[in-house]
């Protein structure tokens, strides 16, 4: 028989259709909590699979996944409390449009460009796996440290009011994750004798605090006064759809492009791709001035990143069982356990099975419009009520996701010294962003320039010794000195 | 609470100036030239870069005052709203597990709905149903060991 | 989560009321069990923990859940599992990392600090070349190494300082070649370290052969010898140290469940039964031997006596390249 029949009728039962959907909701909640990750949504499955055949088993997983992964947009664009760092790039600019009453628009696009995205990059996985996860294999540190210091480039332009304030913000990040002792040397650094600071700061604690805790400060601080502006209502949800996907098709494509290619590389994530795509459409829109006003254009390229990424970081998983994220890494290890051992000989020696898969890959980004859509409805009846009575209960929400990213106090403290950080940036104009991108890239940066320089014995020639790496590196050169002279001749200008 | 520029520039500097010298105690890794030192060192130069332009620019605009009490702070009670949240946040952290994480969420949510002017009936009702409901969904559904302190166990 | 019964859990919070008046344990375990894991979801100790849990819960009919507690490679994990109170209700997966972290002057804890339960698995460090590595015996290899000087040779697959660093320059310190001979190159876990092997970027990964698995399989890496008294069940092709190069040198990852210092004598004799009715199960057999990972197992005095033997070789390895403090 066809392996692709074949598939759909190991996939085509009641019981892996209900299995799927209560893996989304589950998904759906864990995610949309902040605190709780998509990682820790998938590793709370792992003994329920146990009990499951193989492809409903991985079918929980991924469904699981990708919803959670979406629903981290939830509370970042009502709340302002990012439940992920892929979220954090534009959690700004979607807070700021709920603001201004069109949460209902910003989240329904949000589901809208996951759902794309998810679906471009599982098309990737499905056409181009075997020959992309050769190029992911090429990748050593000085690769890996090029893409970084790109990445940093991006904060540049997100923190574009004041690129001085802005740059502060990510040494605040690099700082900060300098401590502790997850470090190329391994020795603890500025941890001054705490056991618990030896871990270092953990980013969920941290981003609840800049995001979510400065914001309850400040709103508290003010008597919390009603929004602005009324909730507008989204008619049809269908016409409106259509209006954004004609409107935005260059910023989805090139987000969904983006969002693949820094996924398949096992050491960069879907984080890296939502700022590195929020900052391209920045610098490539016509109408730069808008973002951080409440703007959907950057939303939508980020947002189609994150989730185009999130599929293609199975491409290095599924052919070499490299895991690209942790959540693939949980993945792998189910697999092995129900005889589907990861590797080129999947793809031959199992068809119907990696086909099963896919097909799975579809139905939970398809899944994700309905029961995205349903969530949406639901989670904005939290703006209809008072904000005398949401700040406080988003403070308790605040610390017990702190509290759960690692099961310790220690998180709702550095949740609340990011708290009152984040309020004196923001009373600064410092941009918060940038910070937490410095927290999530300063580890890569580090760990790819010192392994590079053990390898090479401190020779700065290994950064261009590899063709790849060379090419990059020459990109970035470019890059640096277009910008630079781009911001003289403005100076000039004025 | 609004820093002149002068001001964050030498906040800055000092920062940068005292992160660059802490880095130098750092060990090397044993027979390599980077070790756990080159990085905060690089950083510690980026702030006080950051901080010696911002002091410059701060200077050259001088007539600023160092502290700025910013808009809202000029609103009375303001600032002890700010603190008397912070203060919450730190009831919770010493007393949760030894009272307990219903308890001590109860009490700080009395707090801070009555500090935002809620009626007591709405304060007593919205505190106790959102702790209960929290506890429900962290502790049972997603396995979160919220500490106990002096409660038992409830039957969820 | 979703497969306890309600009117279990009403019971159970029942007689957790009660059970807070009373402190003789005279029908343990009578509440929920939590499990300390010291390191991050989704990697092995974190999933064999998982599996322990779930069929812990079964042998002991009440719920167990796993608890992430990870950071400072190890640490503060441990040191959690250490601090906690010794009544049975909080346990705590202890790694190979426990008989190397205070010999680093990173914490005071060693393995007296806990209640030895049950050793419930170990791995053994293996040599893992690139497929298309010129080496293709442990010989031709440690022959180059020792030949080439100081910094010839790279091998990633841990941190500074973790355990297959102590590996592999422990094999060398075996052989009386120089450890320097090959830099250690710190990543992330094995995974990474496998990958830029392949990407050429290191010339060793002496990780264990499953987590080398599926490069193994997909035919980029291959391995030239585990360090442990017999070939691996994974890969039976796979000669030991001892067959090609006649040292005695073993040396592997363990993970084994043990509880704070001072559990009562009748919670852990109880417990030692639920754990070995867990290893002995079908479906404990079967996760570890599908995954790939090795079963072993030591209860109480054998278990705390293994974690000993297992602390002064180390000790004495990392003295011997230079690791410890």
């Amino acid at each position: 028989m066809n392996p692709i029949l074949a598939a759909f009728e190991l996939v085509a039962n009641w019981q892996v259709f209900l299995t799927l959907v209560s893996a989304a909701l589950f998904g759906l909640l864990v995610g949309a909590v902040p605190g709780l990750t998509a990682t820790m949504a998938t590793a709370l499955l792992v003994p329920l699979t146990f009990f499951m055949d193989p492809i409903p088993a991985v079918g929980a997983m991924v469904t699981c996944a990708a919803m959670a992964i979406f629903a981290g947009d939830i509370p970042s664009a009502l709340l302002r409390m990012p439940g992920t760092p892929a979220s954090a790039a534009y959690t700004d600019e979607a807070y700021a449009m709920t603001r201004k009453g069109q949460a209902e628009t910003v989240l329904g696009a949000c589901v809208l460009f996951s759902a794309i995205g998810g679906l471009f990059g599982t098309a990737v996985l499905i056409f181009a796996a075997p020959a992309l996860a050769e190029i992911a294999l090429k990748f050593s540190s000085p690769e890996y440290f090029w893409m970084a210091l790109l990445g940093l480039t991006c904060a540049a332009f997100i923190g574009a009011s004041s690129p001085l304030k802005g740059a502060v913000s990510l040494l605040i990040g690099l700082f900060v994750a300098t401590i502790g002792l997850n470090n190329p040397a391994g020795v603890p650094r500025f941890t001054f004798g705490s056991t618990e600071m030896l871990s270092g700061i953990d980013f969920i604690p941290a981003m609840i605090g800049l995001f979510a805790v400065s914001e309850v400060f400040r709103t508290i601080a003010a008597g919390a006064p009603p929004w602005d502006s009324v909730q507008s209502q989204v008619g049809n949800i269908f016409r409106n759809w259509g209006g954004m996907v004609v409107t935005y098709w260059r910023q989805q494509v090139r987000g969904n492009v983006l969002g693949t290619l820094i996924g398949i590389l096992p050491g960069a994530g879907a984080d890296v791709a939502a700022y590195v795509s929020y900052a391209v459409s920045r610098k490539l829109s016509r109408t730069p001035e808008k973002f951080g006003t409440g703007h959907l254009e950057g939303i939508v390229e980020s947002t189609s990143a994150n989730n185009s990424s999130l599929s293609s970081a199975w491409v290095p998983a599924l052919v070499f069982g490299i895991p690209g994220d942790t959540i693939t890494a949980i993945v792998i290890g189910v697999l092995y356990v129900k005889g589907l051992n990861p590797g080129p000989t999947l793809f031959l020696f199992n068809p119907q099975t990696i086909y099963a898969v896919f097909i799975m890959f579809i139905i939970a980004n398809l899944l994700m419009v309905p029961l995205g859509w349903m969530a949406i409805k639901l989670a904005k009846r939290l703006l209809q009520a008072p904000r005398a009575v949401l700040m406080p209960i988003i403070l308790a929400f605040c610390i017990v996701g702190a509290f759960a990213s690692n099961n310790t106090a220690y998180g709702i403290i550095v949740m609340l010294v990011f708290g009152v950080l984040g309020f004196f940036m923001e009373e600064n104009d410092i941009p918060i962003a940038p910070c937490i991108l410095g927290i999530v890239i300063g580890p890569i940066l580090e760990r790819n320039f010192v392994t590079t320089m053990i390898k090479t014995d401190g020779s700065i020639i290994a950064f261009f010794d590899r063709p790849i790496a060379a090419a990059l590196g020459i990109f970035l050169i470019l890059l640096w000195i277009l910008l630079l002279a781009g911001a003289w001749r403005r100076r000039a200008a004025t | 609470m609004r820093f002149s520029d002068t001001m964050l520039g030498v906040l800055l500097l000092v920062f940068g100036l005292a992160v660059g010298f802490y880095a130098q105690t750092f060990p090397a890794i044993p027979g390599q030239k980077f070790g756990a030192a080159v990085f905060p060192t690089t950083i510690a130069v980026g702030f006080a870069l950051c901080g010696l332009v911002m002091l410059i620019r701060g200077l050259r605009s001088a007539g600023a005052p160092l502290i700025m009490r910013t808009e809202w702070t000029r609103k009375p009670g303001a600032m002890i709203a700010v603190l008397i949240t912070i203060l919450c946040v730190v009831a919770y952290i010493l007393l949760s597990r030894p009272v307990g994480f219903i308890p001590v969420t109860t009490l700080i949510l009395i707090v801070l709905f009555r500090l935002l002017r809620l009626p007591w009936w709405q304060t007593i009702l919205y505190a106790v149903a959102a702790a209960l409901i929290i506890d429900f969904v962290f502790r049972s559904i997603l396995l979160v060991p919220l500490p106990l302190g002096i409660m038992p166990r409830l039957p969820w | 989560m979703l497969r306890r019964s309600f009117m279990g859990l009403i019971a159970a919070g029942i007689a957790a009321a009660f059970a807070s008046t009373s402190p003789a344990m005279a029908q343990y375990p009578d509440r929920p069990i939590t499990i300390v894991v010291p390191w991050g979801a989704g990697g092995g100790t974190d999933g064999t923990a998982r599996i322990i849990g779930s069929l812990l819960e079964k042998e002991l009919g009440q719920p167990v859940s796993v608890v992430n507690r990870t950071g400072g490679s190890g640490v503060v994990g441990h040191s959690a599992i250490a601090e906690a109170e010794p009544d049975g209700y909080t346990l705590g997966m202890a790694t190979v990392e426990i008989g190397m972290m205070h010999w680093q002057g990173l914490t005071d804890l060693t393995w007296e600090n806990y209640t030895p339960l049950a050793l419930m698995n170990e791995d053994a460090a293996g040599v893992q070349v690139a497929a298309d590595s010129e080496y293709e015996t442990l010989e031709a290899l440690l022959e180059a190494i020792k030949a080439g000087g100081a910094g010839s040779f790279r091998a990633s697959g841990t941190g500074q300082g973790g355990i297959w660093h102590l590996a592999i320059a422990g094999m060398l310190n075996d052989q009386g070649i120089d450890p320097g001979n090959v830099s250690w190159v710190p990543s992330e876990g094995a995974a990474p370290g496998l990958q830029d092997l392949v990407a050429g970027g290191v010339n060793i990964v002496p990780c264990s052969l499953v987590e080398a698995r599926s490069l193994i399989e997909a035919g980029r890496v291959k391995s030239l010898a585990v360090m442990a008294p017999e070939r691996s069940q994974l890969f039976p092709d796979v000669p030991t140290l001892k067959e090609t190069t006649g040292s005695d040198w073993q040396i592997g990852a363990w993970r084994g469940i043990v509880g704070p210092k001072g559990l009562p004598e009748d919670v852990s004799a109880k417990l030692i039964e639920a754990l070995k009715a867990v290893y002995d199960s079908e479906d404990y057999r079967g996760f570890m031997a599908k995954q790939g990972f090795g079963t072993r197992w030591a209860a109480g005095e054998e278990f705390a006596s293994f974690m000993d033997q297992s602390n002064q070789a180390l000790g004495n390895t990392m003295k011997a390249v230079g690791l410890a403090k």
